[in-house]
């Protein structure tokens, strides 16, 4: 058995260097899965490149048009960061429904990117914000749009030799737009979710002027869920919307059963919160 | 693999570590450093009974590296709180309002009240629940324990 | 108030608890656990572990010097698998090396060839299938009963006959602390183990057998206990024995501790029941006929399961009269985790069935839960489904139901139970509650008895031992707080020595919520012989008396002349008479008494009596339930220390939670799913609702100083009060735990 490689990076280009000089070694950031995995025996692990002390990567940056985060930034730096808390507030509140104040702590965004479950909690805002990856390698860097970013079950667009440092929000302007952010998990902290569903919705004389729908969990990869988000643009909300609602969101997805939860309560409850979603939309408006 | 050196601040006293930097912060604590207030009772982060304050900052020593340390970091375990000779208000109030059973979960307890109080003074039940989360305790039912942080935020106040 | 002993090490981290010692030259082992949960071995080759940097041996059942099957009632558990492993967290071979972390390395260079078998994968499957052990003849391990009466005649006067089936989870005890133990060789031959176990004198019997050393060699210290909740015996008996085993061989000190996935892998759970209930009501509301029975999930080793399916059989009415019963329990071998000993032990598994039970027969006799229930209810006096009269102590359950439901608000609140209607915020509002009545102590299922040492030194300060032991719960606290009262000393003045068994007579495990009500007479016991050995001396310096001098607030008194001298100068002149201050008190239970064929006699000498009531709402759209307020009321003889009793109530509740809505501990053709809090949900500080506890004191003749117990009824209530608060909710009867939200919204939707 060969002797654990630790590498540790202190500034970006140097992460960037020993991530493309070690492909076999993942980086470590906040640990807080790729430490369990390793430790439970689920990840063979013989060496880390380290790029939780670098200083480029942890930074938020609020820019003119858009914030930009570094991949590091931890759960709490997100949730105590101002401008995020203004542009991005469901950012904010997945933030906070992940894990405990330890884990909050700890893990980063970076991390619940790339470890790319069905199941990250961040993962569905992403989608809503229509966030990029930046993703850098010894010859240059790329920025990926969200929608092509993953690509099927834990699997992303990233190439061996990339790593991401930042995801970039533009920032848009969503005056008139109401949004929620809902987990649905077992206990009501440090569990991981059953279903999770970002919404956002431009509502005016009780008619629907866009809606944007994103749900965890529900698919192999976090999704939008194009088809009921076009059965409702323009819509006026009423009970039978509604429930055409309801049904449409059910019926999109095929989820599985797992350890956490069953496809049949998966569908059930994604049904269910887009009603609730609905109902408040309907009472604020 | 060979060993790295780090100067840290534990519990106040600068110290020089030397420990392979894959081991776990937990193992280095417990076995380098002989602090065996702070245990493991899960490994994945989940149970909390490893928590430790790395500048002030309310983390799981089980899902810390030694490696990802910084020279210079201030690290805070149960044996840190108060001093040979006294003892913190919430350490006082875990003993008089029943807040520790069997045991296992109260040093980790005690750091997370500690950091929750070091942000937040006044803190609501449900904000004491809160910070507590991910700390698990299996004696309890948690009332006592909440009742202990409580009454020691409010003596810290010079309330009571 | 009266603060616990240990708490203050614990509040610095300075108890010491079994992972926290080292010793010179300690090296540490790990195991390797089956890949099946049945399959024969066909090979081990252990060349590569071996030859492995660090690893100084590799130990497979050929090792084993003694006895390779231990086991307390039926030596079924094997130290290490020989030919055949019969679960998952079967132990194989055990790897000793220089760390830790080089040890569970080297486990995965073992290769094991298996030939896998068909598993027994649940006890209906276990009741036709070819025994799981070769030396039994089929796969029951027990089978009690009980014949009262006739209950065909008794069905026939009925109005109407309720007929429901229940079926309970594998539960994990969730101690905080995962198994660990060091054993030391020692120059003479013999083995001292420290380590964190309930009952150290099964440890030494099971440590002995395995080593072959006589009882006398072997010495068990036990550690601070990161909890236990009756599940810290069986399993960690045997690791403490391997320990021992490996100790021998290699001559150094060796460490096992099990990480938590090792722990919840290996370790037993609590008894999954598949329970009947049909009882028969005549048209004034009277039970008249009752069928119960039990089929538990014993896993591929007894344990205690015999012991576990005889309290329900004991108590399978309830607190209720019914002229005419049939109960029936099985226990069956299957190739599931082991199960034994937990909190309850049988009783939640049975109370989530009977009270939900009991107020399903309630709506069919057309009365409230609460009436119908007082209409049925023990009375002062009565003699039970087993024939046992009731006389002895006070039979409180009318009164404990009665305080319980009164602090809730029970009566308005039931009134406004939501019954499906969710309001319109989608909530579904209901209110529950359980009631239990419990023998104390072992009763007929095992020798009661225990002992106490008292030795009090020059200086009159007091060394305490007790054959029960310190869990978590607060026992030394408890024990101290009444040799203290007994000698009239201050409690600082008593240091309580945890369990040595070179030391102090076996106790008896600390089960069955005994330690207060064994121990403590233990205690009474030998603070009287400390009395009566200084009474000459007392005589020469304060007066004779007819009477018995009086201890109390440091001084000892004659009660005629009213003179009176200072404990310690009392002690030092004995002390200068040459005369040792040492008294071994003992308590040997009251007569118990089981007739197994016909299931009758006294099963136990008292009994406590329990009622939980909760509230709670239903999210009709994601079926979560959130349980808002719960309140306790238990008798409990005398609280010794009224803070450590209700914090045993608010924990029990919470863990019964646990139990009702989020726990449960999965298997898939014999493989456990779920080995650690990821997916193992216990409830966390956000989750405990709001509590309140009601301490009801009827003093009892066999206690000391009146108390009986308090550690288990706590925690067999919950389960039917959820259940059935959640009936009120949403109008759907759940009869198996957990209640999942996922269980409740499918059942709302397909309403």
């Amino acid at each position: 058995m060969k002797d654990f490689v630790y590498h540790k990076a202190d500034n970006l280009p140097e992460a960037v260097a020993l991530n493309a000089a070690y492909p076999d070694y993942p980086p470590l950031a906040g640990g807080t899965d790729l430490i369990v995995q390793w430790r439970s025996g689920i990840r063979k692990l013989d060496g880390v490149v380290d790029i939780s002390c670098v200083d480029e990567l942890k930074r938020i940056y609020d820019e003119k048009k858009e914030i930009e985060i570094g991949a590091c930034a931890t759960h709490s730096d997100i949730i105590g960061n101002a401008a995020v808390k203004k542009h991005l507030p469901l950012l904010v509140q997945a933030c906070m429904s992940i894990g405990a104040t330890q884990i909050q702590n700890r893990g980063t965004i970076g991390g619940n990117i790339m470890n790319a479950s069905p199941a990250g909690d961040a993962l569905p805002v992403l989608l809503i914000y229509d966030a990029e990856m930046l993703l850098q390698n010894v010859k240059g860097e790329r920025w990926v749009p969200v929608r092509d970013f993953f690509k099927s079950y834990r699997e992303t667009a990233l190439e061996s030799g990339e790593l991401l440092a930042k995801i970039r929000f533009p920032k848009r302007d969503f005056f008139d737009y109401r949004g929620a952010y809902y987990k649905i998990g077992t206990r009501r902290a440090q569990a991981i979710s059953k279903v999770s569903m970002c919404v956002m919705a431009s509502v005016s004389h009780g008619a629907i002027k866009d809606i944007m729908i994103s749900l965890g969990s529900m698919a192999p990869v976090p999704v939008r869920a194009r088809g009921t988000e076009a059965l409702l643009k323009g819509k006026v909300i009423d009970d039978n919307l509604i429930h055409t609602a309801e049904r449409s969101l059910a019926d999109e997805f095929n989820p599985i059963d797992d350890v956490r939860s069953t496809a049949q309560y998966r569908s059930y409850v994604c049904g269910a919160l887009i009603v609730k979603f609905l109902r408040e939309s309907r009472i604020k408006k | 693999m060979t060993k790295v050196v780090k100067k840290v601040q534990l519990n106040g006293v600068e110290k020089m570590v030397e420990a392979s930097p894959e081991s776990r912060l937990l193992d280095v604590i417990r076995l380098e450093l002989n602090l065996t207030g702070t245990k493991e009772g899960c490994g994945e982060g989940e149970c909390g009974a490893c928590s430790i304050l790395i500048n002030d900052t309310l983390i799981n020593s089980c899902l810390v590296l030694f490696g990802q340390l910084n020279d210079g970091d201030k690290i805070l375990t149960v044996e840190g709180l108060g001093d040979a000779k006294h003892l913190t208000s919430l350490q006082e109030c875990f003993i008089t309002e029943g807040g520790t059973q069997c045991g296992m979960c109260t040093p980790g307890m005690l750091i997370a009240a500690h950091a929750l109080l070091i942000k937040n003074p006044k803190p609501t039940r449900e904000e004491i629940a809160e910070a507590l989360a991910g700390n698990l305790c299996r004696c309890t039912g948690y009332k006592k324990i909440i009742d202990s942080v409580e009454k020691a935020a409010k003596i810290m106040r010079g309330e009571s | 108030m009266v603060k616990r002993i240990d708490a203050y090490e614990k509040v610095t981290g300075k108890a010491i608890y079994a992972d926290d010692l080292k010793f010179d030259r300690m090296c540490y082992a790990a195991p390797l656990h089956s890949e099946y949960a049945s399959a024969k071995i066909l090979d081990i080759d252990t060349s590569r572990a071996l030859a492995f940097k660090g690893v100084i041996e590799v130990i497979t059942a050929d090792d084993v010097p003694g006895s390779i099957r231990v086991g307390g009632l039926v030596p079924d558990q094997y130290v290490l698998s020989d030919r055949e492993v019969r679960f998952y967290g079967d132990v194989v071979a055990l790897v000793v090396a220089e760390s830790a972390e080089i040890a569970r390395k080297a486990l995965s260079l073992i290769k094991v060839d298996y030939k896998p078998l068909k598993p027994i994968l649940s006890p209906q499957d276990g009741l036709n299938a070819k025994p799981v052990h070769d030396f039994q003849k089929n796969n029951v391990v027990e089978h009690f009963k009980v014949r009262h009466g006739d209950t065909k005649k008794g069905y026939k006067a009925c109005e109407s006959i309720v007929e429901e089936d229940f079926e309970t989870q594998f539960i994990e005890h969730s101690y905080m602390e995962p198994e660990s133990c060091i054993a030391i060789p020692n120059p003479d031959g013999s083995v001292t183990v420290h380590g964190g176990m309930q009952h150290p004198f099964t440890t030494r019997r099971y440590t002995a057998k395995a080593t072959g050393l006589p009882l006398a060699k072997v010495q068990i210290i036990q550690t601070t206990l990161g909890g236990g909740f009756g599940g810290r015996d069986d399993t960690i008996a045997v690791i403490c024995a391997r320990a021992a085993i490996l100790a021998l061989k290699v001559n150094r000190p060796v460490k096992i501790t099990y990480t938590r996935d090792e722990s919840m892998r290996e370790s037993y759970k609590r008894h999954p029941f598949f329970t009947k209930y049909k009882a028969g009501i005549d048209k004034n509301g009277k039970f008249k006929a009752m069928d119960v029975d039990f089929l538990a999930d014993a896993g591929p080793y007894c344990a205690v399961s015999p012991f576990v399916i005889w309290r329900p059989t004991v108590q399978c009415t309830g607190p209720y009269i019914v002229p005419n019963v049939r109960c029936d329990s099985r226990a069956v071998y299957t190739n599931n985790t082991p199960t034994g000993a937990m909190r309850g032990f049988g009783t939640p598994q049975q109370v989530f069935a009977n009270e939900s039970f009991v107020d399903i027969c309630a709506e069919k006799a057309g009365m409230d839960p609460l009436k119908f229930r007082k209409l049925n209810f023990f009375r002062q006096g009565v003699t039970t489904h087993t024939e046992q009269k009731f006389d002895k102590h006070k039979v409180s359950i009318e009164e404990v139901t009665d305080k319980a439901l009164k602090e809730i608000d029970w009566k308005k609140k039931f009134k406004i139970c939501s019954r499906g209607k969710p309001d319109k915020y989608d909530y579904l509002f209901g209110i529950g509650f359980a009631t239990s009545y419990r023998g104390v102590s072992l009763g007929a299922e095992g020798n009661d008895f225990c002992s106490a040492l008292v030795n009090i030194q020059p200086d009159a300060s007091i060394l305490l031992e007790v054959g029960v032991s310190e869990n978590g719960q607060g026992l030394k606290t408890a024990m101290v707080r009444i040799l203290a009262g007994e000698l009239g000393v201050e409690d600082e003045r008593i240091h309580f020595i945890d369990t040595d068994t070179s030391s102090i007579p076996d106790g008896g495990p600390t089960v069955a919520s005994r330690g207060t009500l064994v121990g403590g007479n233990a205690v009474v016991d030998a603070a009287k012989g400390i009395r009566k050995m200084m009474r000459p001396v007392l005589k020469e310096l304060i007066g004779a008396s007819k009477k018995q001098y009086l201890y109390k607030s440091g001084k000892i008194k004659n009660p005629d002349t009213k003179k009176s001298v200072s404990f310690e100068k009392a002690v030092l002149a004995c002390h200068n008479k040459k005369m040792y201050l040492h008294a071994l008190g003992t308590f040997s239970g009251p007569d118990v008494g089981w007739d197994e064929t016909r299931g009758r006699g006294n099963a136990y000498f008292t009994y406590v009596y329990a009622c939980q009531a909760c509230e709670l709402t239903v999210n009709a759209k994601t079926g979560k339930v959130k349980v808002g307020k719960v309140v306790a009321a238990h008798e409990v003889g005398k609280s010794i220390n009224p803070q450590m009793s209700v914090g045993q109530i608010f924990g029990g509740i919470v863990m019964g939670l646990g139990f009702a809505l989020t726990e449960q501990v999965r298997h898939k053709d014999g493989i456990i799913q779920d080995v650690n809090f990821n997916t193992y949900k216990i409830p966390r500080s956000i989750d405990a609702p709001e509590m309140t506890a009601i301490l009801v004191e009827n003093p009892d003749p066999a206690g000391p100083w009146g108390a009986k117990s308090l550690g288990e009824p706590t925690n067999e209530l919950m389960g039917a009060a959820v259940a059935n608060a959640i009936y009120y909710a949403t109008g759907v009867r759940f009869k198996k735990t957990p209640i999942t939200s996922d269980d409740i919204k499918k059942a709302i939707c397909s309403k």
